[in-house]
């Protein structure tokens, strides 16, 4: 103890009072975790290049790009007329425009400064960036709930629990990457407005929800969550003029605010999903006007008054709802939440939201990979949340049990989870370590007062077990760290966009094909060629190829992704008509069969059957069809004529009879569902083949035109 | 409403609260109540001609009728933390700041509604 003195005598440290110690050890550990999340995300970054991954950021890319050099007023009005043929789509008012708006702004405003840093780079380390904001604001929201050792737990857990990491790594140029961080500081200023009752907080905290609500359209459950808070503490009778005050403010000024986003509109007064909020805002002002009577009158006149009030009040609620929703002026809760309260609802009925694979239910699996330690440690802070019950923490338990339900149902939202479970963590390892340290024995006399000696509860080998626990949990955050780290490595840090894969002799075999093709694309095809693909694609042929295409990631009319779907699973000569009428001049496939890259389009063709099959023109296409005679997916000998004669059948296979992919197996051996495929020695008749990338994992096909003399 | 023994009826109970609120009430707070009636009647009028009317266009409508629910809610807040009887529960706010808060809040207020109403 007395060398740690002497050094720290001689840097100077021992001589500042305690509580600026205290000050620059939290700022050491703040600052050290907020690089940490920064750096964490920067895997696929290191090694491969600087690049947008996935699907979504190409799109957000694309729009970003487009604002910085036409301006805002362009970008708010743009109509797109290259995605979507021959549709098009109003870009302008369906999006949220709040992550194009801050990239450019912080682009702007680096280059006003002369750091040039180009508008690509901008947007791939962005959401690091805002990952080191959401640890501070975590901090702050911890330390409202509870008290700062708390509040530097989390920070550290939330700069590198998984679950976050997922949707916030370089490159991930995503909404979720700055939703995160303005949802957590929305409820920071709520909780922060529910404390004080301070009109300028419940105002910030009314700005912060704008912010939010431009950044994600996940908002909705912040304007049922903070809606039901007000509710249970109504109920709990903790209702009280601060929570009247901060409440009124936050809804009013900030539903008029989020009306400002085009995409939300007048969603807030229309729709369900907001009713309660509304609801909530109404019983608001009822319970402070019947409290402000009951202040001011003798118990039997308010009495009286509020019985004969309170019917006609009822009567009136009542009868007015039933007949908005009667009469269809409040909107029923649409697919996509609802899906979320009755999660078959989407299977049975939308194929589309249904096959998006972040939609699927999350598995016990998927919780322990997310959050590791969190999982067991969250009930511990649950319960030391319950000991202590205050306004404050009566908001995260409801905001903890509601996020694990919902992150049950649909395995993206585990991402709301996460900053949850790294505050009621942060709870828990905090009480308990500091209920343990207490007993330490180091040796120090420090002198104990008569009153504590006789509260604190005595048992046998006190310091002993101490030591033991405060161990124990010291071994916990290792391997949570360990863990984090590891799952980063693996699971979080691959751009999709460009694969790699070891070779026989361990070197490292980089898979380009997609900006291959899309470059392909680019450099030779006419300017309004226009590409029918899957679309999952959609989004970076937009970005990367420029050129004009059919159906889009955004999914936003179910009946022209059913139309292609029906061209890729029709035979050659149905196709042809339906290509023909859709202005179709090349076609993209994805193939797995060579290289092994299992999302391909083959893989996915049963979506497209089903999809395709579901609306009236695709009435010839049922998915039974498509299975071999014993019922099984199958591309070999066994597959079904439907199967063999598909488009997207010929596409993928053409010319892989010739090919030789594997020792020992005969030609034509697919990788991926390890057969070899049935039709090998087959012309096509409509198509003809434009590219192959150098893997085969773009295929693209030019469309033939009309026949000269209009016969066979 | 007809009483049972002992319990004041409704034109009773009504009359007195008016006469305890004309003499216990600082002026101040009445003044407040006075601004909070003027908005009230503005938000009624601007309903009522919206039903009458129609909805189109459906932005400015919002915009006003929000803007008067949101003053009379901003009022409704200044009352509650000047009034002296709730210095306990208003610890950190002064009058003066909560007069300041008001003022602030209701320019953020007016630029949107300035924005919205179209």
């Amino acid at each position: 103890m007395t060398k740690a003195r002497s050094f720290l005598d001689a840097i100077g440290l021992n001589s500042l009072s305690q509580a600026k110690k205290e000050t620059l050890i939290q700022m050491t550990i703040l600052s050290v975790a907020c690089i940490l999340a920064f750096s964490a995300r920067l895997f696929s970054v290191l090694r491969f290049e600087s690049v947008i991954h996935e699907f979504d950021p190409y799109f957000n890319y694309r729009t970003t790009k487009r604002l910085v050099e036409n301006g805002y007023y362009d970008f708010h009005n743009w109509f797109d007329d290259r995605a979507w043929y021959p549709l098009g789509r109003i870009i302008g008012g369906t999006i949220y425009p709040g992550l194009m708006v801050t990239a450019s702004c912080l682009f702007n405003f680096l280059n006003f400064l002369n750091i040039t840093i180009n508008i690509r780079n901008v947007c791939v380390f962005l959401a690091p960036l805002f990952s080191s904001f959401t640890v501070i604001v975590v901090y702050f929201l911890t330390k409202e709930v509870k008290n700062d050792g708390a509040g530097l737990v989390a920070a550290s857990m939330i700069a590198i629990v998984p679950g976050y990491i997922s949707r916030s790594v370089a490159g991930s140029y995503d909404n979720e990457g700055i939703a995160i961080f303005c949802m957590l500081l929305t409820y920071y200023l709520w909780i922060k407005a529910t404390k004080t009752g301070s009109i300028s907080w419940s105002l910030l905290c009314a700005l912060a929800y704008f912010y939010m609500v431009s950044s994600w359209g996940g908002y909705v459950f912040l304007i049922n969550l903070i809606p039901l808070h007000v509710l249970t503490l109504m109920i709990t009778g903790r209702f009280s003029h601060r929570i009247y005050v901060a409440y009124s403010i936050t809804y009013s000024v900030g539903t008029i605010l989020s009306m400002q986003i085009p995409f939300v509109g007048f969603a807030p007064v229309e729709t369900s999903e907001h009713m309660a909020a509304l609801g909530v805002f109404g019983l608001c002002q009822i319970l402070a006007f019947v409290n402000y009577l009951q202040a001011n009158m003798s118990p039997a006149s308010f009495n009286v008054l509020f019985r004969g009030v309170m019917t006609i009040g009822l009567t009136a609620a009542g009868l007015s709802f039933g007949i908005a929703s009667f009469f269809g002026k409040i909107a029923p809760w649409t697919g996509r939440f609802y899906s979320l309260l009755d999660p078959s609802y989407a299977k049975n009925n939308i194929p589309i939201i249904a096959s998006v694979s972040e939609h699927q239910p999350t598995t016990w699996a998927s919780f322990y990979f997310d959050l590791q330690l969190l999982v067991f440690m969250f009930p511990v802070g649950l319960y030391y949340c319950f000991r202590e019950l205050s306004d404050a923490n009566i908001f995260v338990i409801l905001y903890s049990v509601t996020s694990i339900y919902f992150a049950g149902v649909m395995v993206r939202l585990m991402l709301v989870l996460a900053p949850i479970m790294c505050i009621m963590s942060g709870i828990g390892i905090s009480t308990t370590l500091s209920t343990y340290m207490k007993n330490i024995d180091s040796g120090e006399h420090v002198p104990a007062t008569v009153k504590n000696k006789k509260k604190a509860a005595d048992y046998p080998i006190k310091s002993e077990i101490a030591t033991v626990m405060v161990t124990i949990i010291a071994i916990f955050l290792t391997t949570f760290v360990f863990h984090c780290t590891w799952v980063t490595s693996e699971a979080y840090s691959s751009p999709s966009i460009v694969l790699a894969a070891r070779g026989h002799d361990g070197n490292r075999i980089i898979f380009d094909d997609f900006r291959e093709a899309y470059n392909w694309l680019k450099f030779n095809t006419p300017e309004d060629a226009k590409i029918m693909s899957w679309w999952d694609y959609g989004y970076q042929l937009t970005a990367m190829a420029n050129r004009t295409i059919l159906v889009d990631n955004n999914t936003w009319n179910n009946t022209h992704i059913s139309r292609v779907g029906q061209a890729m699973a029709s035979p050659e000569e149905h196709s042809y008509t339906i290509m023909k009428e859709l202005d179709v001049d090349y076609v993209l496939v994805i193939f797995g069969g060579m290289s092994g890259y299992s999302s391909d389009d083959i893989n996915k063709f049963l979506w497209m059957i089903r999809i395709g099959g579901s609306t009236p023109e695709g009435a010839h296409i049922k998915e039974g069809d498509y299975y071999s005679s014993s019922g099984e997916y199958k591309v070999d000998k066994d597959a079904s004529d439907a199967m063999h004669n598909s488009l997207m059948y010929k596409m993928c296979y053409y010319r892989f009879g010739e090919v030789m992919t594997e020792q020992g197996k005969p030609t034509g051996w697919d990788r991926v569902r390890n057969q070899e495929i049935g039709n090998k020695d087959f012309e096509l008749d409509v198509l003809e083949e434009a590219f192959t990338s150098e893997h085969w994992i773009v295929r693209i096909y030019k469309v033939k035109d009309l026949d000269n003399r209009g016969n066979k | 409403m007809v009483s049972a023994s002992g319990a004041p009826s409704m034109v009773e109970v009504i009359s007195r609260l008016v006469s305890e609120y004309a003499s216990k009430t600082p002026q101040k707070l009445k003044l407040i109540d006075a601004y909070l009636g003027y908005i009230l009647f503005t938000g009624i009028f601007q309903f009522i001609y919206c039903c009458l009317v129609g909805t189109f266009p459906f932005n400015s409508f919002l915009s006003g009728f929000i803007s008067t629910v949101a003053s009379f809610i901003l009022g409704v807040c200044l009352r509650i933390q000047t009034n002296p009887a709730n210095v306990a529960v208003f610890k950190d706010i002064s009058v003066e700041r909560a007069f300041a808060d008001f003022v602030f809040a209701h320019c953020v207020l007016h630029l949107v509604v300035l924005n919205f109403i179209g």
